[in-house]
C-alpha cells in the first residue's frame, strides 16, 4: 500500500511541476501585451533567480550568520532578494521613458545591484586582477561587436558597449587566478559589470505598443517549441557530442588517445574477424545459395525478354532469389565470427525475413476469413518486452539432458522426430504414405499444368515436390532430428535404455545460436511489417487492379507488375525502420545469452564495456560505431523530410 | 475464397480444363494459402500460448512434461494448474508488486510529459511562423534514427554527478546542473524517456496537425484567439486519434523497455521497474526458475490488455510513424 502511494505522489508531483513551469510561462508572456512592466518585472525576477542560484550552487555566493560551522545559512533569502532587487530594477526600467532618465536608471540599478552581490561574494572567489587583460579585453572584444554592429547595419555605440562588458567580464573574472584578490577588486570588478550591463540596456529606446506585441507573438511560438528543444538537446544532441569527445579520450574520459580507442576495438578478433573469409567459399549454403541467385536471375531476365523489359520477376524467380541471397549471406555469417559479423547477420536477418514474412503474411491475409482475428495475433508479440520475448523463448529453446523427458517445444519436437524416424510404429508408415501422396499428387498436378502449357504452375508443383521428396528419403533411410550417433561411424547409437533422441543445446551451439536468438525478433517484427504492408496492399487504387485483370494477366502477375511497385516506397520504409531498430539491438541476446558463445552483438558490448569494464572510451567508440552505421538512414530521413516540406 | 497469391494461378487452367479430380485437386490447392495463414498463425501463438500455459504449473510439472501435458500425471500428485506461481512472485519474497508500482511511476509522467511538450512543439512547427522552423524541424526529425546508446555515458554522468562546464581557455568550471543524485531513480529513467520520445512524437503530431484545415485556425484568428487558446480549443479536440496514438505507442515502448532503466537505475534498488526485475530472476538459472513464466506473464499482462483493447489506434500510430512523411 506504502508503495501505491508513494507511486501516486511521484507522479502527480512530477506531471503537476511540468504543467506548473509550462502554464507559468505562458501566462508571463502574456503580461507583455497586457502589462508590460509587470512584463520586466517577472523577467527580472527570473534573471535574478537564474544568477543568484549559479553563484550559490558554485559555491561562489554565500550568506551566513557567522563563520562558525554551525550558522544558518541563509543563501535561500539571498535568491529571494536578489529576486526582488532584479524585478525592480527591470519594473523602473520599463515605465522610465525619457532617455536620460533611462540611462541613470539603468547605470544607477545596475552598480547597486552588482555591490550587493559584491557583498556576499566569499573571498575564495576574489579575482586577482591584472591591468593589461583589464585594458585589453574590454578593447578587444569591443571592435569586435562594433564590427559586427556595422556589419549588420546597427548602432556601432551599442555593439561596443556591449563587447566592452562582455570583454570586462572575460578580463575581470574569467582570466584571473580565484581566490588571491582583494575585497575591493571584486567590488570594482562587479560594478563596473553592473554599470556596462545597466546604460547598454537604458540605451535600448523605451518598448512600444507594437514591439510589445510582437514580443508577445514571437514568445509563443519559443515557449512552445523550447521544452521539446531543451529536452532534445539535454537528451540526445549533447549526450551525442560528449560522447564523440569521450570517444578519443582514455579509459577515465581524462586522457587525449585519438583513434586509439577505435583502433581497439575493430582490432579485437572478438569484436571483428575476417581472417577465415576464404571458408566461405567451400560451403554448401555459398554454392547452393549462388546457383539459386543466378538461377533466379535468368529466369527473371528470360520472362522479360518476352515482354520487352530487362527482366520480369515472379514468385517462381524472385523466390530463388531471395533465398539463395540468405543462403549466401548466411554462409558469410557462420564463417566470419566476431560482434559486428553478428550485428550485421541480425540486421541482415530479420530485415529480409520479417519484412518478406510480413509481406507474405499480408498478402494472404488480404481478404481472407478471418482476416482481423489472424493479424492481431501475429501483430500480438509486438506489445510483449524484448525481456518478455526472450523469456519466452527460452522456454521454446529448452534443453534437457539426453535421455530425460524434453519439455521445451522445439527439442520434443526435434527428440521425439529423431525417435520417431529411427523406430518402427504405425505413425512413421501413415506420415510415409502421407508424403508419398502428396508427391504423387504435385507430380500430376505438374504433369496436367504442362500439358495446358501453365509452366509456371508445373515447375512449382515440380520443384515443391523435391523438399517433400528429401524428408521421405529421410524417413527412409538415415532418419530425421534429434539422433543419437557414434561419432566415429555415424551410425544411430541408442543409449542402453533404448533412447536415441538428442537435443539441440540450441543457445550453445555456435554459430547457429545467433541465429536462434535472431529468429526472437523476427517473431516480434514480423507483425510490424504485415501491419504496414497490409495497409499499403490495401491503398493500391482497385481501378488498377481491375485494369490489369481485364487486360488478361493473372493473379500473379497483377501482383509482380502492379501491387509490388505500387507498394515499393513502403518496402523502403519497413527495411530502414528494421535496420536502425535492430542495430541497436541489446535486450534479447542480454537476457537470453549475456553476449556469451559468440552471441554478442554491438549494444551490449558497449553496455559491458562501458558499464560493467567501466572502461568509458571504448564504451563510447562502440556506441560511435552504433551512430555512425546509422548514419546513412538518417541522410536518409532527411532527404524524404526536405521532400514532404 | 478470392486469394491474391500463387496458387490462384490455377484458376485459369480450372476454367480451360475439366475432369471431376482435377476440379477437385485445384479446389483443394486453391485453400492453401489459408492453410498456409493459419499454420503460420498457430506457430506464431504457440510461444506466447505456452508461456502462459507454464504458469500456472507447478515447478515439479514444469521440469517434467512439456506444457500441453497440464494436469497430467507427474508422479507426484502435484501436475495440477493453480494460482501459486502468481503468488509467490507478486507478494512473495522481492514482490514483483513494488516492480510493477515503479513501471507505472516511470510510464505515466514518461508518456504524459512528451505528449504535452510534442503537442505543442508540433504544433508551433505546424502552424506558428518563425525564424528558422523548417531547419528546426528537419532537424528534429533527423535525430529519429539516432542510437540511444551515444547518449547513455554522458547522461549517467549527469544524474549521478550534475552538470558541468569547463570553461575552455580560462580553465574554469562552472556548476550548471544541480546534483540531484538522481541516478537510481525512476526520475532519471522518465526524464531520459521522455527526451528520446520527442522526435517521434513530435513527427507523428506534426503530420496530423499540420494536416488540419487551414480555415478552422483562420476563423479563429479572426475570432480573436491567440495561439494558447486555439491549441485548447481546437487543435487538442481535434487531434485526439493520433495523441491515443502516441500514447499506446510511448506506453508499450516505456514500459518494455529495459536498456534505460538497467543503465540509469543499475540493479539492487528498490526503484526497478518490471522488466529489469523479470531479467534478473531470468539471470539467476536456479531457484526460482518455476516463477519465470508467471513473472514474464504478469510483465505481459498489462501491455496486451492496452493492446486488444485499443488496438485500432496502436496501429494507426504504426502507420502514421512509417509510411507518412
Amino acid at each position: 500500500m506504502e508503495k501505491v502511494v508513494s507511486t501516486l505522489i511521484g507522479v502527480v508531483v512530477a506531471i503537476g511541476a511540468s504543467a506548473v513551469l509550462f502554464i507559468g510561462a505562458n501566462k508571463w508572456f502574456d503580461q507583455a501585451r497586457v502589462r508590460w512592466w509587470r512584463f520586466a518585472a517577472i523577467t527580472g525576477a527570473v534573471i535574478g533567480v537564474i544568477i543568484s542560484g549559479l553563484l550559490i550552487g558554485n559555491r561562489i555566493m554565500q550568506w551566513r550568520t557567522s563563520t562558525a560551522e554551525d550558522a544558518t545559512d541563509l543563501s535561500l533569502v539571498l535568491v529571494v532578494l536578489m529576486a526582488l532587487l532584479f524585478a525592480g530594477w527591470g519594473a523602473l526600467l520599463a515605465t522610465t521613458e525619457n532617455r536620460n532618465r533611462r540611462l541613470i536608471v539603468g547605470g544607477v540599478g545596475g552598480v547597486v545591484i552588482a555591490l550587493v552581490i559584491g557583498a556576499f561574494i566569499r573571498p575564495l572567489a576574489w579575482p586577482a586582477m591584472r591591468i593589461v587583460p583589464l585594458i585589453a579585453w574590454p578593447l578587444g572584444v569591443a571592435a569586435v561587436g562594433a564590427g559586427l554592429a556595422a556589419l549588420r547595419k546597427s548602432d556601432l555605440v551599442k555593439g561596443a558597449l556591449t563587447g566592452a562588458t562582455i570583454g570586462w567580464f572575460f578580463g575581470a573574472f574569467l582570466e584571473p587566478t580565484l581566490g588571491s584578490g582583494t575585497q575591493a577588486e571584486i567590488l570594482m570588478g562587479l560594478a563596473v559589470l553592473g554599470l556596462g550591463v545597466g546604460i547598454r540596456l537604458g540605451l535600448n529606446p523605451p518598448s512600444d505598443r507594437s514591439g510589445q506585441e510582437r514580443l508577445q507573438a514571437r514568445s509563443r511560438a519559443v515557449i512552445f517549441v523550447a521544452p521539446a528543444l531543451i529536452f532534445i538537446g539535454a537528451t540526445l544532441v549533447i549526450p551525442t557530442i560528449q560522447t564523440l569527445i569521450l570517444s578519443v579520450f582514455g579509459t577515465r574520459g581524462d586522457e587525449f588517445v585519438g583513434f586509439k580507442n577505435y583502433t581497439d576495438v575493430l582490432g579485437d578478433p572478438d569484436i571483428f574477424n575476417v581472417s577465415s573469409w576464404t571458408d566461405i567459399f567451400t560451403t554448401g549454403m555459398f554454392v547452393w545459395g549462388a546457383l539459386l541467385i543466378v538461377g533466379g536471375y535468368f529466369f527473371a531476365r528470360n520472362k522479360g525478354k518476352a515482354i520487352g523489359a530487362p527482366t520480369d520477376w515472379s514468385g517462381l524467380s524472385a523466390g530463388p532469389v531471395v533465398l539463395g541471397s540468405i543462403l549466401v549471406a548466411f554462409a558469410v555469417f557462420t564463417t566470419l565470427r566476431g560482434v559486428i559479423w553478428n550485428n550485421l547477420w541480425w540486421v541482415f536477418s530479420v530485415t529480409i525475413i520479417a519484412s518478406g514474412l510480413g509481406l507474405a503474411i499480408a498478402v494472404l491475409a488480404d481478404r481472407a476469413k478471418g482476416e482481423s482475428v489472424a493479424k492481431s495475433l501475429i501483430f500480438m508479440p509486438m506489445a510483449i518486452s524484448f525481456v518478455g520475448a526472450g523469456i519466452i523463448w527460452r522456454f521454446m529453446y529448452l534443453a534437457r539432458p539426453v535421455g530425460s523427458n524434453q519439455t521445451g517445444v522445439l527439442n520434443w519436437l526435434w527428440v521425439n522426430l529423431g525417435q520417431l524416424t529411427v523406430g518402427d510404429s504405425m505413425l512413421k508408415t501413415v506420415i510415409m504414405v502421407l508424403l508419398a501422396l502428396g508427391i504423387v499428387g504435385l507430380g500430376y498436378l505438374a504433369y496436367r499444368s504442362w500439358r495446358v502449357e501453365q509452366n509456371a504452375v508445373a515447375i512449382g508443383s515440380a520443384v515443391s515436390a523435391l523438399p517433400l521428396a528429401w524428408v521421405l528419403w529421410r524417413f527412409v533411410g538415415p532418419g530425421l532430428g534429434g539422433i543419437l550417433r557414434d561419432p566415429a561411424t555415424g551410425e544411430v547409437a541408442p543409449l542402453a535404455s533404448g533412447v536415441v533422441g538428442e537435443p539441440v543445446i540450441f543457445l550453445v551451439d555456435q554459430p547457429w545460436n545467433t541465429f536462434w536468438l535472431i529468429i526472437v525478433l523476427i517473431w516480434i517484427q514480423t507483425g510490424f511489417a504485415m501491419v504496414v504492408f497490409s495497409a499499403a496492399i490495401k491503398g493500391v487504387p482497385a481501378e488498377l487492379i481491375e485494369a490489369s485483370k481485364v487486360d488478361g494477366a493473372t493473379e500473379s502477375e497483377t501482383f509482380w507488375r502492379v501491387t509490388i511497385p505500387q507498394i515499393a516506397p513502403t518496402i523502403g520504409v519497413v527495411t530502414t525502420t528494421l535496420i536502425v531498430l535492430v542495430m541497436k539491438v541489446f535486450d534479447i541476446p542480454k537476457v537470453m545469452t549475456n553476449g556469451q558463445f559468440g552471441t554478442n552483438v554491438l549494444a551490449n558490448e558497449m553496455w559491458q564495456k562501458a558499464f560493467t569494464e567501466l572502461n568509458i572510451g571504448a564504451g563510447a567508440a562502440l556506441a560511435m560505431i552504433l551512430f555512425f552505421s546509422v548514419v546513412p538512414v538518417m541522410y536518409y530521413n532527411i532527404r524524404r523530410q526536405r521532400e514532404a516540406v | 475464397m478470392a486469394t491474391r497469391t500463387e496458387v490462384s494461378e490455377t484458376a485459369p487452367v480450372r476454367a480451360s480444363k475439366g475432369g471431376a479430380l482435377g476440379r477437385r485437386i485445384y479446389s483443394f490447392l486453391s485453400a492453401i494459402p489459408t492453410w498456409i495463414l493459419w499454420l503460420l498463425v498457430v506457430i506464431w501463438s504457440i510461444p506466447s500460448v505456452g508461456l502462459l500455459v507454464n504458469s500456472f504449473r507447478t515447478r515439479d510439472a514444469q521440469r517434467a512434461t512439456p506444457f500441453w501435458e497440464i494436469g497430467g500425471d507427474v508422479g507426484n500428485g502435484l501436475g495440477a494448474p493453480s494460482l501459486d506461481n502468481y503468488q509467490e512472485v507478486l507478494f512473495g519474497g522481492n514482490p514483483l508488486f513494488d516492480n510493477l508500482m515503479n513501471s507505472l511511476a516511470i510510464v505515466i509522467p514518461a508518456t504524459v510529459i512528451p505528449i504535452a511538450i510534442a503537442a505543442f512543439a508540433a504544433y508551433a512547427f505546424a502552424w506558428i511562423e518563425f525564424k528558422g522552423r523548417e531547419w528546426l524541424f528537419i532537424f528534429t526529425v533527423s535525430l529519429l534514427a539516432i542510437p540511444l546508446q551515444t547518449s547513455l555515458i554522458p547522461l549517467l554522468r549527469l544524474y549521478a554527478t550534475g552538470g558541468q562546464w569547463t570553461i575552455p581557455f580560462f580553465d574554469k568550471t562552472v556548476r550548471l546542473f544541480p546534483d540531484l543524485d538522481l541516478a537510481g531513480t525512476v526520475t532519471a529513467v522518465w526524464l531520459t524517456h521522455t527526451g528520446f520520445a520527442l522526435p517521434f512524437a513530435i513527427f507523428l503530431l506534426h503530420n496530423y496537425i499540420s494536416g488540419l484545415p487551414k480555415d478552422v485556425f483562420e476563423s479563429a484568428f479572426i475570432d480573436g484567439a491567440d495561439h494558447f487558446k486555439i491549441f485548447w480549443r481546437l487543435v487538442l479536440p481535434l487531434s485526439t486519434p493520433v495523441l491515443a496514438a502516441f500514447t499506446i505507442f510511448q506506453f508499450l515502448w516505456t514500459w518494455n523497455d529495459y536498456l534505460i532503466a538497467l543503465t540509469m537505475i543499475g540493479s539492487g534498488t528498490d526503484a526497478l521497474p518490471i522488466t529489469v526485475a523479470l531479467a534478473s530472476i531470468a539471470g539467476e538459472f536456479g531457484q526460482r526458475e518455476h516463477l519465470l513464466s508467471a513473472a514474464a506473464f504478469i510483465s505481459t499482462a498489462l501491455p496486451l490488455v492496452v493492446f486488444f483493447a485499443l488496438q485500432r489506434y496502436f496501429v494507426r500510430g504504426v502507420l502514421a510513424g512509417s509510411v507518412k512523411g
